[in-house]
């Protein structure tokens, strides 16, 4: 395969995603393209590429998900290469290829390849025949055969959508009666997620971990593994924390997944980024899914490696062969993820609308935040509440988390309710500085956290309400006082 | 004296404030306290209640706040004046017969037709925002006297969908 180089890539995406290909490609001085929805049209991630299109209404639908104005878009910039970020067409095969019929190169897998991960039920056959272990579970099934299927694998089990991704159409069913509501939901959810309302079972394991692994592929099909992420603190199957190394592997069982790792992607003939994710129940790992795209958290893999995975989609897809070789990648310290989203934590996590009025983001040693967050930004319902990524490096686990939680304190944003206050209790929980936690930690802990004794709590609001008249702005214009003056003076006598 | 009327968690308290040099008496639940409070870094205080300090987070959200005491969160709701009785004065949550939606978003369905019986626990709506799909249930048993909504509309959190007697 011949090596082109890029010179200007469009970003069919919005967010912090898109403004985290558009710093790589300029890093290496490629061009850039956003495209933007009628609600996005001062975003950030307009602000910060070369050149951005109107590709449609505020509805997902009709802008970030219109793929043939998204095409459009870059055969008017002259665009030669598409990167689609997370989310939205990311895994959309159709996309994929009016992309390369547009003589565009997309940055992912083929349309193929695609198409067979998009198909959760028919890539965990191809991935079993490759002798990797699968979770119990149906193929997919219609309600009635749903009924007689969960009678056989027994309670608690998760329904989930056979074309689906992203943690959408996942239900948890504890009990028989709730099945067929459980049903009727995930398959709404599906058939608005991924205009298909196919569904499979399949049996809960106890106290699972999701542990994932970054896996990069080049176009002559050599692959590499950039070890595991721990992404069990979880709500709504929604990753909230992520961290690597996982604090539950041990030498010989992560040396096991990361080879099934590998094997799993050349199992589907994986080409560029992708994610390999399996569940983890008492030292056994089961296969779930690839996720054929960049993840949210790529971030902490990048913080341990030191590998740039969206420069190395950048330089796969471009036809270059892989620039590491196995040996040469090393996990040096630990790194963890907090993603900061417009939610809110005392109602179960619901999303929030509405408009952020005051933003500080933290900094320091081993402080990365990647966002697209800005005071008055507008919060609609139409996309993602995701706010920013918080990471945190440290050479060993328990520094990062102090330098976590330093940051956490240092991050204020006014105006909505955000996921800091859950993070900042979830690092300080007992379960998490020890590393045993599973998915369900969000599910029975934060339902059952300590409140402060009621008066206190009322006795600081209303001094701070008292305070609140003479409170000084957060950011005040500073009137020089003497002092600044008189060290003024010094300086410059 | 200045009167707060506070709601933390799911408690009401009434809260009588009065300044001194640098101090304030703080009077709740039948007891005063000297209280000094700080600021060190931005949304982050130094509480001091009877001599005892407390770590003390902040932040400002559409009317409502957090706050974190010693690395508990808990929401708070200050008032200048007396709310009327009863919980649920926050807006969220259900008036007394009438369910409300719990979050901005879509309605994509309505299960129940006026002058229908319901159960409790029983889907009465399905609303989505952000791509995520939520039932709104029946919190008590009843008949649906009116449907405030139809699917298709757009919500704001706390609209009246149903109203149960």
């Amino acid at each position: 395969m011949t090596v082109r180089s890029f010179r200007k890539v469009l970003i069919a995406n919005r967010g912090e995603i898109a403004l985290r290909v558009i710093r790589a490609c300029r890093a290496r001085a490629v061009a850039t393209v956003a495209v933007f929805s009628d609600a996005d049209h001062g975003a950030l991630h307009v602000r910060a590429a070369d050149e951005a299109y109107r590709v449609g209404g505020p509805a997902a639908a009709d802008s970030y998900l219109n793929a043939d104005a998204i095409v459009e878009a870059a055969r008017r910039a002259g665009a030669d290469a598409v990167h689609p970020g997370y989310g939205f067409l990311a895994e959309n095969a159709a996309f994929a290829e009016a992309c390369v019929r547009a003589g565009l190169a997309f940055i992912g897998p083929s349309a193929e390849t695609l198409a067979l991960c998009g198909d959760k039920a028919t890539t965990r056959a191809r991935v079993a025949g490759a002798g990797i272990p699968v979770p119990p579970g149906t193929d997919a099934v219609d309600d009635a055969g749903a009924a007689r299927a969960a009678a056989r694998l027994g309670f608690p089990l998760l329904i989930k959508a056979a074309a689906g991704g992203g943690g959408k159409g996942i239900h948890l069913v504890e009990e028989p009666s709730d099945l067929p509501g459980a049903l009727r939901l995930a398959r709404g959810e599906a058939q608005g997620a991924f205009g298909d309302d196919r569904v499979y079972l399949e049996r809960w394991l106890d106290r699972p971990r999701h542990v994932e692994v970054q896996i990069v592929a080049d176009a002559c099909g050599a692959v590499v593994h950039l070890g595991e992420r721990e992404c069990s603190v979880q709500r709504r199957h929604q990753k909230l924390i992520e961290e690597s190394p996982s604090p539950a592997l041990t030498g010989a069982l992560r040396d096991r997944m990361l080879e099934a790792a590998v094997a799993a992607a050349r199992a589907v003939g994986y080409r560029n980024a992708g994610t390999v994710e399996f569940l983890l129940s008492n030292d056994a790992f089961y296969f779930l899914e690839i996720n054929a795209r960049l993840q949210v958290e790529h971030p902490v893999t990048e913080l341990v490696t030191g590998v740039d995975v969206v420069a190395l989609q950048l330089a796969v897809a471009a036809g270059a062969p892989l620039p590491v070789r196995q040996e040469e990648v090393r996990s040096r310290g630990h790194a963890i993820e907090c993603r900061i989203s417009a939610e809110d934590v005392e109602h179960e996590f619901l999303p929030w609308v509405g408009r952020v009025d005051q933003v500080l983001l933290p900094g320091g040693p081993g402080i990365r935040v990647d966002g697209a967050l800005a005071p008055g930004l507008e919060i609609t319902r139409f996309y993602d509440p995701l706010l920013a990524k918080i990471i945190a490096w440290g050479s060993t686990r328990p520094e990062a988390v102090d330098r976590m939680t330093g940051a956490l304190r240092e991050t204020l944003v006014t105006g909505v309710p955000t996921t800091v206050p859950f993070h900042l209790w979830a690092l300080a929980h007992p379960a998490f500085r020890s590393g045993n936690y599973a998915t369900r930690f969000v599910e029975t802990e934060w339902g059952v956290r300590a409140r402060p004794a009621g008066w206190l709590a009322a006795l600081a609001a209303a001094a701070l309400a008292d305070r609140g008249g003479r409170r000084p702005a957060l950011l005040p214009p500073q009137a020089p006082s003497s002092w600044a003056t008189a060290a003024r003076r010094d300086g410059v006598t | 004296m200045k009167t707060y009327w506070v709601r933390a968690g799911d408690e009401d308290f009434e809260v009588g404030v009065e300044e001194g040099a640098g101090t304030l008496a703080v009077s709740v639940g039948g007891a005063r306290h000297m209280v000094e409070l700080a600021e060190v870094v931005p949304g982050w205080y130094t509480l001091l209640v009877d001599g005892k300090t407390h770590d003390l987070g902040v932040w400002d959200h559409a009317g409502t706040r957090t706050l974190m005491l010693d690395g508990r969160p808990c929401p708070v709701e200050v008032r200048r004046t007396r709310p009327p009785s009863g919980p649920g004065h926050s807006g969220r949550g259900h008036r007394r017969g009438g369910v409300v939606a719990p979050m901005p978003g879509l309605l994509v369905a309505l299960h129940v037709a006026e002058g229908a019986q319901v159960g409790m626990g029983q889907p009465l709506v399905i609303m989505e925002a952000m791509k995520m799909q939520m039932e709104v249930r029946a919190p008590h048993d009843g008949v649906i006297r009116r449907v405030h909504v139809a699917p298709g509309q757009e919500l704001t959190a706390g609209q009246l969908l149903v109203t149960i007697e």
